[in-house]
């Protein structure tokens, strides 16, 4: 009797510990999720206080709006190259950095260095890199193609985008892989080489099975932060030319905030969440995978 | 399998809080923040000082360039007027502006437009009816008009009105021998020279697609149709094409031909780019507003330049194309004190000391009774607004959203240079927005 009063004492002590944590985020993150849903289902423009419910046309809408499915093909394209990318050079250079040469730290930190800054300082500093370093060392060497901003053709703006992702994207996975090829025991690797193994067989057997788990990982990542897209996209081209880079994120911003249709934005929004939701109880599911090898 | 499950729910309401929030809560940093993007939507920057026994008014500001002038202007009302105390908050753009009205959240003093977006705000009784203040009789009757409702009630007063134009490098016209053009075949009869004397005779400013637009919308209104606004609105709604206005194709084919005019891609600069090249004498002329002039000025104080009106481009009379640029507004929502703090502030900023410096400095044509100050520079696009060859923009008029969505498809017309095609794009468009209204 005394053992349960005491532990109900204990909860009640928890309890009161974190629910200042659970009332903020309530009021601030869980109370606006039912809100969104809500105006997601009216056509309410961020000024009329006299707003309609409409039902599900904003998401019927949806279904025939070019613009929108312009962003979704953009996003979809983009998501695939970023994840491409980040995981075959995070695996290219995760085994290189591997490799025992001088100099080991210095190419670490450098590879890792990206990740220090955010994406936004990132694309800045590349929006000036295209558009008056590389043209002027066109100018220099007289090579026309480089005299021209990367970021004015509407396929190169996507590619301008995608390079500075992948410059600051590659940095983390890079630990990822590093560290993960720092676990595989060397006595198998020894002992596969002493078998004959060349080092395609090497990496192909052995080395990318104990890779999995974290590719898995970075791949997911990835998958997320390509349809979240946003940073890179405002700090470079803000979506143009002429609408190539509209994201699905610099899309619901737009129609809120230039265009006034927070109803529809919101509609938007929720239907990217649902993607973005599978995506993260995928990564769910494969973090908990990642255990059960351990 | 419960823990499982608990983080699977974590995860479903942290993805759906990242995107669903853009409602009521968001944009509550705005206030204090400070951050630049890359087209400068969003930059905030705040000086304020407070005292609990004053009244305390905030002031938010949508013209980033005048921080420092209203910083003067606000030191010394505040030192006048003991009892009140004035931050100003500044952004670029209506972005923050908008989502403070979303978030219910409505500035004590506000600078607004008179575009249709703040109409609506004030139709829903947003602001302050201002009709019957003394300092609106020192405003002109057409320009209250912007700002009045149906029911005669005025949502904010205008100081000042932008305006548009072609602005040219003096010392390189000289030089070269050039007289001023006053048509679009000695515009470009001058260009062919500049370019043959291996200078570039234009630079433009079109990868901020808000800049183009700008560009885009003040050359059509102003040399090619100055019922430009009309024409929108019966493509809109009439079921009309831009194709069947002869003007408008004209005026497409010789927007595009200009381009011809500009060494690099239009595309590759931003304002600050194009300031950085006519300031200093890379380029021989730009399109742009009077706004740009203390900017190039700024940048190259020696800079002897002119702006003068866009020859026409279809035989109409030539007129600058503008709005009303510094227009302040009270909220309905602040309290009578702070109500009456804004009232005085207008009051002060009105009287002929201030507005005269403030136009002096910020060099935007006033349209205060009484102010007399003429920026030489400017002298051509003053005297056109003195005179009524002054268009009003057609963003006063255009439905919401029109604004956005034409200078994201204008890019295309830039990069593709395909008349026809962007015709039948903007054909579209403007039946799409026009039908959602």
């Amino acid at each position: 009797m005394k053992k349960i009063h005491k532990n109900q004492e204990r909860n009640l002590t928890h309890a009161l510990f974190v629910l200042p944590s659970v009332s903020l985020y309530t009021i601030f993150s869980i109370f606006p999720i039912f809100l969104g849903i809500y105006y997601s289902f009216t056509d309410w423009d961020g000024i009329k206080k006299n707003y309609s419910f409409i039902g599900f046309r904003n998401y019927i809408r949806m279904f025939s709006d070019k613009r929108f499915w312009h962003s979704v093909s953009f996003n979809l394209r983009y998501t695939i190259f970023l994840v491409l990318g980040v995981t075959l050079l995070s695996i290219g250079i995760g085994l290189l950095l591997n490799q025992k040469v001088r100099g080991k730290m210095f190419f670490r930190a450098a590879y890792f260095f990206p990740a220090v800054i955010s994406a936004l300082t990132g694309g800045l500093i590349f929006n000036q890199i295209y558009g008056k370093g590389i043209p002027f060392i066109g100018e220099l060497l007289g090579i026309g193609l480089l005299q021209k901003n990367i970021l004015t053709s509407k396929v190169g703006a996507q590619f301008g985008i995608l390079f500075v992702n992948l410059w600051q994207g590659v940095a983390i996975p890079t630990v990822l892989v590093l560290s993960a090829l720092q676990t595989i025991p060397q006595e198998l690797i020894e002992s596969a080489s002493l078998d004959g193994a060349d080092s395609r067989q090497l990496f192909r057997y052995l080395i990318f099975p104990f890779l999995l788990p974290t590719i898995s990982i970075i791949i997911i990542l990835n998958l997320k932060s390509g349809l979240m897209l946003y940073d890179y996209v405002m700090a470079l081209t803000t979506g143009g030319p002429a609408r190539a880079t509209e994201s699905l994120t610099m899309l619901i911003y737009a129609q809120a905030f230039d265009e006034m249709k927070f109803g529809y934005a919101i509609a938007e929004s929720i239907v990217v969440s649902v993607v973005i939701i599978a995506v993260s109880v995928l990564q769910i599911h494969s973090t908990n995978r990642k255990k059960v090898y351990e | 399998m419960r823990k499982r499950w608990l983080a699977v729910s974590l995860a479903v309401i942290t993805a759906l809080g990242s995107l669903t929030a853009c409602s009521k809560s968001d944009d509550t940093t705005v206030e204090t923040t400070a951050e630049s993007t890359a087209s400068g939507d969003k930059d905030v920057v705040e000086s304020s000082t407070s005292s609990a026994e004053s009244v305390e008014v905030e002031f938010l500001s949508q013209k980033r360039e005048d921080v420092d002038l209203f910083d003067e202007i606000l030191a010394d009302f505040m030192e006048k007027n003991p009892g009140i105390q004035i931050s100003q908050t500044t952004t670029t753009g209506s972005v923050s502006f908008s989502s403070r009205v979303a978030s219910n959240d409505v500035p004590e003093l506000g600078h607004v437009y008179a575009s249709t977006a703040y109409r609506t705000m004030a139709e829903e009784g947003l602001f302050l009816d201002l009709n019957g203040q003394d300092f609106l009789d020192r405003i002109p009757k057409e320009y209250i008009d912007l700002f009045t409702l149906e029911d005669g009630s005025v949502f904010a007063v205008p100081v000042n009105v932008n305006a548009f134009g072609l602005y040219v490098n003096m010392d390189i016209y000289e030089e070269q021998g050039l007289e001023l053009p006053k048509t679009y075949d000695e515009l470009i009869a001058n260009c062919e020279k500049l370019k043959a004397a291996g200078i570039t005779p234009f630079a433009f400013q079109f990868k901020d697609a808000g800049a183009l637009r700008q560009c885009f919308e003040r050359y059509m209104s102003g040399v090619v149709d100055h019922d430009f606004l009309k024409i929108c609105e019966e493509v809109g709604l009439e079921g009309k094409s831009f194709g069947d206005y002869s003007s408008m194709v004209e005026g497409l084919e010789k927007f595009i031909a200009l381009l011809d005019y500009a060494d690099t891609d239009p595309l590759g600069m931003d304002t600050n780019d194009l300031a950085d090249s006519f300031a200093n004498g890379k380029c021989a002329m730009v399109m742009n507003g009077n706004w740009g002039a203390s900017q190039y000025l700024g940048l190259n104080p020696d800079l002897n330049m002119k702006v003068i009106l866009f020859p026409s481009v279809t035989g109409i009379d030539s007129t600058t194309v503008g709005t009303p640029d510094m227009c302040l507004a009270v909220s309905a929502a602040a309290s009578a004190e702070q109500q009456e703090a804004c009232l005085a502030f207008i009051r002060y900023f009105l009287e002929p000391e201030t507005i005269e410096w403030f136009a002096k400095e910020d060099k935007v044509p006033s349209i205060v009774e009484g102010v007399v100050y003429r920026n030489e520079e400017l002298k051509d696009i003053s005297d056109a607004i003195e005179n009524g060859q002054f268009t009003k923009s057609p963003t006063l008029g255009w439905a919401n959203g029109y604004q956005s969505t034409i200078q994201g498809e204008l890019q295309s017309l830039i990069v593709d240079r395909d008349v026809k095609a962007f015709i039948e794009t903007w054909d579209q468009f403007t039946k799409d927005v026009y039908a959602q209204q």
